[in-house]
């Protein structure tokens, strides 16, 4: 193998000024993807939930939950079998708004049906069953003659689920969080979302 | 002493007697150098994973005193100015080449560390496996270029990183892993002689080739093919190393013991009752290939045919229960339990007699090692629901203690029979 110590000099300029460049170039496409997002996307308002009541800060960043990171599927359309799908799947969520906030009125794999719409692109990693219902709609959800709980929830994974903030302001935006009082402004554009802000209405 | 040391060693003794030509001993001094560490390297990469571990930290606090784009900024400059000052000494003025290798080092964490403020910028995901192969994609080039160990490493830790931490299913990540490592990692460590990442290359290769097991199953974390997964590959790893040792590989010793590890922890469940009894069950392994059992019996048929089947072979035995897949209904579970168990016991002794009559030092280490663990697996299999418990652990303690001294003895005085070649 022929050493680069052994390259005539400007040879070996070339090459190592094209390494240089090759990971500025890497650095350059991570902030052009992101920056699109944010300089072309839509603004969107969630309503963050907390996700666990003991504590949500994990080192200098806070994970952030959403009403519909666990997706109650009664509640919107989906054109595929929940029970079908696949670990890490790609789905689309697509958003529309709700009040002050944006939420989901449609989950699905087809992005033929994503035209001029604003959507979401998320993972699906597994259902479970929803929560409690009146005793009627239990008893509708359940496959006829199953005793089984009807899987009508969604787990998702999202790009938008972390936040980092400043060293030591963690434990006071948790606070905020389990009050219902943050809302995170996110950049949502052909899918690909970035967290702008946390807010405080 | 290691293998090259014994080696040069001996070249001057073979040239005494005539045995070689003075041009052969100089192809082999050569081939199997000494690689000496300096101080001055040791203290300077220690300085550089200091200095990078500590800018990485700095950014990682999301001081607020400066704009994001300051901060990249000064990163960017950061690295361009490590990987300058690197090439500069190492290549330009060729005066400190090794403080000018750390830097190039340097260079390369601090790349990271851009890949990693650039995420905390825009809240991209905190343990996403993308920012680990971005990172490896920007030093992979570095480590050929330079022809660097270090950066090699990092690239490798990083790989290795990206397929752990995404978790994927089986599709184009899950396959692209290997072929990176092969293509990329494995060459490199092949053309510089370099063990430890050739073993970190293998080590790689263990963990993907025992998950691929589990998922081509269709079944999520299925111990039972985990085990069998990892025999069916260290029999691999083991035929292959074979075969490479007729050419004198530089790695023979690492391999190997991650080939009798491999058997060891890949067989020693199924010397347990209760493993074997779930084992030998009815269930969804009657399902699995049976391509290496096959694959075996032929192995162990071909040997004999050449009359080349020896005691360094008999690791190949432990690969046999998956024939209980063939004939689970001739099998009663006690029977089975204490030929597993005998066979357990001789492979380990045979690893020990290997390790001493070859005069490899690691494999010795190892196989006392495994001696070491078996008895204390076997003292809580057997006693721990025959003896009360204060007695149990207070004979476990003695025993322990009074073997641990022994065995410490016999090593000593066995390896320093082996340095001066004495193995009888």
């Amino acid at each position: 193998m022929m050493l680069f110590r052994n390259y005539a000099k400007e040879k070996r300029t070339i090459l190592f000024i094209s390494l240089i460049l090759l990971q500025v170039l890497i650095l350059a496409m991570m902030v052009f993807n992101s920056y699109t997002v944010i300089l072309w996307g839509e603004e969107v308002l969630f309503q963050v939930m907390p996700i666990d009541p003991r504590s949500l800060f994990q080192g200098d960043y806070v994970i952030l939950s959403y009403p519909f990171s666990n997706l109650d599927l009664t509640k919107v359309e989906y054109d595929f079998d929940p029970a079908a799908i696949s670990y890490q799947e790609r789905v689309y969520l697509v958003l529309e708004p709700d009040g002050d906030t944006w939420g989901p009125v449609m989950i699905t794999k087809d992005k033929s049906k994503l035209k001029g719409k604003t959507y979401l692109e998320a993972k699906a990693l597994y259902t479970m069953p929803g929560m409690p219902e009146p005793f009627e709609k239990t008893v509708e959800a359940r496959a006829p003659g199953s005793n089984e709980p009807a899987m009508t929830v969604l787990r998702l994974k999202l790009s938008i689920e972390q936040f980092f903030v400043p060293e030591g302001k963690g434990k006071e935006i948790e606070e905020r969080i389990k009050n219902g009082d943050i809302y995170a402004n996110v950049a949502i554009y052909k899918g690909r979302a970035r967290v702008i802000e946390l807010i405080n209405k | 002493m290691s293998f090259n040391q014994n080696l040069q060693k001996e070249l001057d003794q073979w040239l005494k007697e005539g045995l070689i030509s003075p041009d052969t001993a100089e192809s082999l001094r050569k081939r199997y150098p000494i690689t000496r560490r300096s101080m001055t390297q040791t203290l300077a990469v220690l300085g550089s994973i200091l200095l990078g571990v500590g800018v990485i930290l700095f950014f990682a606090a999301n001081w607020e005193g400066m704009s994001q784009a300051a901060k990249v900024l000064i990163v960017v400059l950061s690295f361009t100015l490590a990987y300058s000052s690197g090439y500069y000494l190492t290549y330009i003025r060729k005066y400190y080449p090794r403080v000018g290798q750390a830097l190039i080092f340097l260079g390369s964490i601090l790349y990271g560390a851009a890949i990693w403020l650039i995420a905390q910028i825009f809240h991209l995901e905190a343990e996403a496996g993308m920012g680990f192969f971005l990172w490896y994609l920007g030093v992979i080039p570095a480590a050929w270029l330079f022809n660097s160990s270090l950066n090699l490493a990092l690239a490798t830790v990083n790989l290795i990183a990206w397929f752990l931490s995404g978790k994927y299913p089986l599709g184009l990540p899950y396959f692209l892993f290997p072929l990176l490592l092969g293509a990329t990692v494995l060459p490199l460590a092949v053309l510089k002689r370099d063990r430890l990442n050739f073993t970190a290359v293998v080590v790689a290769a263990y963990i993907w080739f025992i998950t691929l097991g589990v998922k081509l199953a269709r079944v999520n974390y299925s111990f039972h093919l985990g085990l069998l997964s990892l025999l069916i590959l260290s029999v691999f790893l083991f035929t292959v190393v074979k075969r490479l040792s007729e050419k004198g590989f530089f790695a023979e010793n690492f391999l190997l013991a991650l080939v009798f590890i491999g058997l060891f922890v890949g067989f020693a469940p199924f010397s347990f009752q209760d493993f074997l009894r779930e084992y030998t069950a009815n269930n969804d392994l009657h399902q699995f290939p049976y391509l290496p059992a096959v694959l075996l019996i032929l192995t162990v048929l071909v040997k004999i045919r050449d009359k080349s089947l020896n005691f360094t072979d008999l690791p190949l035995l432990l690969f046999y229960p998956l024939i209980y897949l063939f004939f689970p209904l001739l099998s009663t579970n006690m029977p089975l339990l204490i030929l597993n168990n005998v066979l357990l016991f001789v492979y380990t002794i045979l690893v020990i007699f290997y390790g001493y009559q070859m005069r490899r030092p690691i494999i010795f280490n190892l196989s006392l090692l495994m001696f070491a663990a078996l008895v204390v697996m076997k003292y809580f299999d057997i006693f721990f629901a025959l003896m009360p418990r204060s007695v149990f652990f207070m004979s476990g303690g003695v025993l322990l203690l009074g073997g641990s001294i022994i065995l410490e003895n016999k090593r000593r005085n066995i390896l320093k029979a082996m340095e001066r070649g004495d193995t009888k």
